[in-house]
């Protein structure tokens, strides 16, 4: 057995690797699902029938056995973690990579100074601590020669490598912090020394307070300009003359059901509104008239001509769509008239209604009152000698002046 | 006299509308257009078209003139009058569209029209419905094309846009079943010219979706009626799914545009046991073919004039004549001064008629002190007949609800 020290471990670690390919992993590694598992056995649902026999089938595949928690070896969880793990470091290596690394960058960094300095210095910061620690494993693995060399570093070099890392440390710490110091003092955040910056609780509060009322004030701001833009859609059409679409084809009237209608160029939706006076109310529609007609009146000639083409298509428009306009003063006047005689009737009617309440009312009182008047007189009479009560029912009507009076019907 | 009327089978009722504000209309003829009876014709088809909201049946007499029909249309709801005339001199025939009860009226010239029977007759494969089809239950869709916007559109175009828009009940989005549109009249203005051409077609859909070699060798195996077409010729199945033409001829309803189809999903429509049996396949999405055939009637027409009452009234538009301001201020002098010699003539009258009344009651008078002096009753038929002469009176109360735009 004279053979070299690799050729040596080469065969341990066969004869190693053949004793894993043999022990089930669930044995070896430590499975941290066991104890859930037992928890969740009665909550375990039935497989469906087809999993059934895809697992059965998945069986005979030697990939599944490897993939497999619970029918994998040892062996075959160590390939798959080598797998699924990044690249182990061999640490002399490293060191040498991000050494080559860092002379490119440096050279690269020459031609432009001011890039990133804090970025670089923290790399350099994070490199450092590399040697340091693989030093002590490299002295494990070496075998003759090796180790006089790790010997040769000595403590003082150490203690000196490691002051220079936190001198460089707290350089960097001292940077951030003016850094951060001085954007502090750019936004002027309160307990900085910048001009403005508030000192007092009092002082944030309001700055708080001016700030919301700035939101507010953009926010309506947005808001009425959607405003005005609905209501630029709204009007009808007739302002906005220098748009052209050509929208050729137009279809039936599109209504929806909450009465939102469909412009016949299929561009916008628009609510029909309800302007103006009620239907019923004549009254404000007279009134309504009489203003525009001042209006028109203070108009000059053209204007009022124009006023009056675009009324007369309006109305025709209208017409069409079947909505009334009520511009007619004559007819306007005439139904106001209907409306207030009607409205004169049936109060009239009312009040006599209510008459005849109380007249009859009253008619049953006394009429009451004069029984029992009469029934006291009575007491003591014989039956013959008696006055008979009265009788009274239906109902007593106002009477008419002038009409009704002593003269009876026959 | 004319048959009662059946009462309507299951299928034949009109849908029941929720709306109350549909459109309604009637398609009349006036003046000498009895004379011609492709014209009367025309009315009929042009009812046809208008349907289901029409007088379909409506039955004009000569003595009929246009003003019974307007007062027929506010207790009718109707909204709208359509009539068709023929000028006497000239023979040119006219359309025009009155919307109820106070206008505006526009008025076409018909250049040219169709009839149904015309239409029927130049179709190789001409769709055959009657005028009580379920095509015509639903209001067509109405296509308008050559419009401008109505946006930048001239108020004539607007109000023309406008009157087609309103002879239909509007779409409501989200209540209309997409089946319900069997028909599309479409309405196309030539830019140039401004004639108005009007077409009316039927909505046909087909399904596509199978080749159609491949759809005459099913039938051969489902249906009875159906023969296996010659496979003699043919060396490779391959050869009946590529050349879509080798098995017999393509027919006029061969789908050429792809465009036209359509893809429909049909689970909604389908009954519940076919839902069932396309269960294996769960694909109910088909493609279908939309065609459109011709149902009549055509015509062209162009837009002379818009009045702005129902057939009278100011001439908001008009083609061929423009009038000058002063021309248009002694047109309404004339016109106030035959008004108020109308309302003159009006009052004599009804003075004339009070004057008589008045005679009448006072010899009622005398006679009744006269018969009393004697001690003898009223004879009663004298009275009668003078009571009924007094109900004969008009009053202007009881027609108001006639011509009162404002009444409730």
């Amino acid at each position: 057995m004279s053979n070299s020290l690799e050729e040596r471990l080469k065969s341990h670690a066969s004869s190693f690797d053949g004793l894993l390919s043999l022990i089930p992993a669930k044995y070896y590694y430590e499975d941290s699902n066991k104890s859930n598992e037992i928890r969740e056995q009665g909550k375990q649902k039935k497989k469906p029938i087809s999993e059934v026999r895809q697992d059965k089938k998945k069986k005979l595949d030697p990939a599944f056995h490897s993939e497999n928690v619970e029918t994998a070896t040892v062996k075959d969880v160590m390939r798959n973690r080598e797998k699924a793990g990044k690249g182990a470091v061999i640490p002399g290596n490293k060191k040498i990579q991000v050494d080559a690394q860092d002379t490119s960058e440096t050279d690269e960094k020459d031609n432009d100074n001011n890039h990133n300095i804090l970025d670089a210095e923290l790399e350099k910061d994070r490199e450092v601590p590399a040697p340091l620690k693989t030093q002590e494993p490299a002295t494990i693995f070496d075998d003759e020669g090796n180790e006089i060399k790790s010997k040769e570093m000595s403590s003082e070099e150490i203690a000196q490598q490691k002051a220079m890392k936190e001198k460089r440390l707290s350089e960097l710490r001292n940077k951030l912090t003016a850094k951060i110091n001085n954007m502090r003092e750019k936004r002027k955040a309160p307990g900085t020394n910048a001009k403005g910056a508030p000192m007092s609780r009092e002082q944030i509060l309001a700055e708080r307070k001016r700030k919301d009322e700035l939101k507010k004030k953009r926010q309506q701001q947005q808001k009425e300009k959607e405003k005005e833009k609905e209501k630029e859609e709204d009007s009808d059409s007739d302002d906005d003359d220098e748009e052209k679409i050509d929208a050729d084809v137009m279809f039936n009237n599109i209504k929806f059901t909450d009465g939102e209608k469909v412009s016949s160029d299929l561009s916008s939706l628009r609510k029909v509104k309800k302007k103006g006076p009620s239907h019923g109310d004549f009254k404000a529609h007279l009134q309504l008239l009489e203003r525009q007609k001042e209006k028109f009146s203070k108009l000059d000639k053209e204007q009022q001509a124009q006023i009056q083409e675009k009324a007369r298509w309006n109305k025709a428009l209208a017409g069409i769509e079947g909505k009334k306009i009520k511009d007619d003063e004559k007819l306007l006047k005439k139904s106001l008239k209907r409306k207030e005689v009607k409205k004169r009737k049936s109060e009239k009617e009312w009040k006599d209604r209510k008459e005849t309440i109380e007249i009859t009312q009253k008619a049953r009182q006394d009429k009451r009152e004069e029984n029992l008047r009469l029934r006291k007189e009575n007491k003591g009479k014989k039956r013959k000698d008696q006055t008979r009560l009265k009788k009274f029912s239906g109902i007593v009507k106002p009477t008419r002046a002038g009409f009704e009076g002593k003269h009876k019907r026959k | 006299m004319a048959n009662k009327a059946a009462p309507l089978k299951k299928d034949q009722q009109p849908v029941e509308e929720e709306d109350v504000n549909v459109p309604k209309s009637m398609i009349i003829r006036v003046g000498s257009s009895f004379h011609n009876p492709s014209l009367q014709q025309l009315s009929l088809d042009l009812r046809v078209l208008m349907q289901p909201h029409t007088a379909i049946n409506l039955r004009e007499r000569r003595k009929n003139c246009l003003k019974d029909y307007v007062v027929m249309c506010g207790p009718l709801g109707v909204t709208q009058l359509m009539t068709l005339s023929q000028n006497e001199k000239t023979a040119n025939c006219h359309l025009r569209l009155a919307s109820m009860s106070k206008g505006p009226t526009t008025t076409y010239r018909i250049k040219e029209y169709s009839l149904v029977k015309d239409i029927v007759k130049t179709l190789k494969h001409p769709k055959m419905v009657g005028k009580s089809s379920t095509i015509f239950q639903r209001p067509p869709l109405l296509v308008m094309n050559g419009f401008a916007n109505p946006k930048v559109a001239e108020p004539h175009e607007k109000v023309m846009i406008t009157q087609f828009q309103n002879m239909f009940p509007p779409i409501m989005p989200e209540k209309i079943n997409v089946d319900s549109i069997r028909r599309v009249l479409m309405i196309n203005k030539d830019k140039e010219t401004g004639e108005i051409n009007l077409r009316h077609y039927a909505i046909d859909t087909k399904v596509v979706d199978v080749n159609k070699n491949l759809k005459k060798i099913l039938n051969a195996k489902i249906k009875k009626n159906k023969k296996m077409p010659n496979l003699g010729n043919i060396k490779d199945i391959s050869e009946i799914l590529e050349d879509s033409h080798h098995l017999g001829y393509t027919s006029e309803s061969e789908v050429e545009d792809e465009e036209s189809l359509v893809q429909v999903d049909e689970t909604e429509s389908l009954t519940k046991a076919k839902v069932i049996k396309n269960e294996g396949g769960a694909n109910n999405i088909r493609k279908k073919a939309i065609k459109l055939v011709e149902l009549g009637p055509r015509l062209r027409m162009e837009l002379v004039k818009i009045e702005a009452g129902v057939c009278d009234g100011e001439v908001l538009y008009h083609r061929y004549v423009k009038k000058s301001d002063s021309e248009i201020i002694q047109q309404k002098k004339r016109l106030s001064q035959k008004e108020s010699e109308k309302a003159k003539r009006r009052k004599i009258q009804k003075e004339n008629v009070d004057k008589k009344l008045a005679k009448k009651q006072e010899r009622r008078k005398r006679q009744k002190e006269k018969y009393e002096a004697n001690g003898s009753a009223v004879p009663e038929n004298d009275n009668s007949a003078d009571e009924s002469d007094e109900e004969v009176d008009l009053r202007p109360e009881d027609y108001e609800n006639d011509s009162d735009l404002y009444s409730e």
